[in-house]
């Protein structure tokens, strides 16, 4: 496994978990709440569960990023 | 001999000619508009796919009204939601008994119980495609299939913070809309069917209005996909006015070699489709729809490409601008709701425009003055029309710069954050009451 798919590796699993986090707080914690705690908790809940899907597009990119180091150099648009 | 009146014979003509006389200028008026959607959309001012089915059905259904035999209009009256105001009720069960009742052969969209469509689909040609297709989103999600086939998420994947910025910044129509919507006196649900306009994802809207605006969503999808096929002619006035030619013809950075591989682009697709319908089940089948073509176009099955890419993509966009145009009765548009459904509509479209340059142009200050700020209008989702639109004006000042692919990028997270406006609006709107 190069170092680039091992760095995006951990983004997938780590980004999928908190993804996974976030619905978890979103559809199961707010649920049990009353009108405001459940709104901000529901939200956050979206916010973090969006977040995670960010870090997994945050691995893919760095991995662009190191795969590009040992590429040849870009052409010019 | 029985004598035959005259105009019984052309029922069309009788009809127009008994018909109140609102209804009689609505139906010549939607005939008229009917052949001017016709002539756009050949000339290619207007989306010639949609606007050439649409107007087509503008006119026949206005032209083709007839007094319906009792039977049928009595399956039409009884089958509908019950009207509010009983007298309105027991006058047109009087008009549907006495042969008087006038009507077309095409589709009654408001009959709902089952007895009663299932003798109608006997009946109206269009009226299986309607109950089975249309007023249950399956021709809404069709689209969005062929939309997720022609997506490359590779754009969104190499930059996502740009294009998901953008995106957000041209969703402004789509929340301010909603209060202003509602200031103006429509109730939360047809607000929030409007307000998805700012979206510019005709689906999306019909989904929408179907789920939150039963009633009005003839007029309101209308609307939309009226606003989005003038997009193509208006945002670029709105560009040159908005973002000075100096701007305009900034070219980007260069792009790295290494692209993002099908097998990523697959697996963002699987965890974002399972994230998102998680957090949204209401608009699950909005998600799944556009993530099916995403998947199938990354796994490389091309049986399955050329179904969705062509007879599902084009037969679904066929039927929906024929129904579309077929909804248009002047009964149904004729109502007084309907102006401010034309003005919120422009309105929303107008405001993400400006949010999507003013994203734009803080992309082009945070990024050091390298982002080209013509990319935010592409924000605004209508892929890939705003994209195209984007890059013809750049194309304009400086042929030498390209902004397609970061401007796609931003487009393909414009159906994305539109998804999940519809998601917020389908799950939060019964919630306040609709």
């Amino acid at each position: 496994m190069t170092p680039a798919i091992k760095a995006s590796a951990r983004h997938w699993v780590f980004g999928t978990m908190i993804a996974l986090a976030g619905v978890a707080i979103n559809r199961v914690l707010a649920t049990g709440l009353e009108d405001r705690a459940h709104a901000v908790l529901a939200a956050a809940g979206q916010l973090i569960a969006l977040g995670g899907l960010f870090v997994i597009l945050l691995g893919i990119r760095r991995r662009l990023r190191l795969a590009n180091a040992d590429a040849p150099p870009p052409v010019s648009s | 001999m029985h004598s035959v009146n005259f105009l019984d014979l052309f029922q069309g003509i009788t009809t127009l000619i008994s018909s109140p006389p609102t209804i009689l200028f609505g139906r010549l008026g939607l005939i008229l508009l009917g052949m001017v959607l016709l002539y756009l959309g050949k000339k290619g001012v207007l989306e010639a796919l949609l606007m050439i089915p649409m107007g087509l059905g503008m006119i026949a259904v206005n032209a083709g009204v007839l007094f319906l035999d009792p039977v049928t209009a009595d399956q039409i009256v009884s089958g509908a939601a019950v009207n509010g105001d009983p007298v309105v009720a027991q006058h047109l069960v009087e008009q549907a008994a006495s042969g008087k009742m006038p009507g077309g052969l095409f589709m009654a969209p408001m009959v709902e119980k089952s007895d009663n469509l299932m003798y109608l689909m006997q009946v109206d040609f269009l009226q299986p495609v309607y109950t089975f297709a249309f007023s249950n989103g399956l021709i809404a999600c069709f689209v969005f299939m062929g939309i997720g086939v022609l997506l490359d998420v590779g754009f969104v994947i190499a930059r996502p913070f740009l294009c998901m910025f953008i995106a957000l910044c041209a969703e402004l129509g789509t929340v301010v809309t909603f209060p202003i919507a509602i200031a103006l006196g429509l109730t939360n649900g047809e607000a929030a069917s409007i307000a998805m306009v700012g979206g510019a994802d005709g689906p999306m809207v019909l989904f929408t209005s179907l789920t939150l605006a039963k009633h009005m969503f003839v007029p309101i999808t209308v609307v939309a996909y009226l606003y989005l096929g003038l997009t193509y002619g208006g945002y670029p006035y709105l560009i040159r006015l908005l973002v000075p030619a100096k701007l305009r013809g900034l070219k980007m950075p260069a792009r790295a070699p290494v692209k993002v591989t099908s097998d990523e682009k697959l697996a963002f697709s699987v965890v974002g489709c399972a994230v998102l319908c998680l957090l949204f089940p209401s608009a699950a089948p909005l998600f799944l729809s556009l993530f099916i073509g995403v998947a199938v176009r990354e796994s490389g099955l091309k049986y399955f490409i050329a179904v969705i890419d062509g007879p599902l993509l084009y037969g679904a966009t066929l039927f929906l601008g024929l129904l579309l145009g077929v909804l248009c009765e002047a009964s149904t548009i004729l109502d007084p709701k309907v102006l401010i459904l034309l003005v919120l509509g422009i309105l929303a479209l107008l405001i993400s425009a400006v949010g999507g340059l003013l994203g734009g142009y803080a992309a082009y200050f945070f990024s050091g003055r390298k982002i080209n700020p013509v990319i935010g209008i592409a924000g605004v989702s209508c892929v890939p029309s705003t994209a195209k639109v984007a890059q013809k004006e750049v194309f304009k000042v400086n042929a030498a710069s390209i902004i397609l692919p970061e401007a796609l990028g931003a487009s393909i997270c414009g159906v994305i954050t539109s998804a999940i406006f519809t998601g917020i609006y389908i799950t939060l709107i019964p919630l306040i009451g609709k």
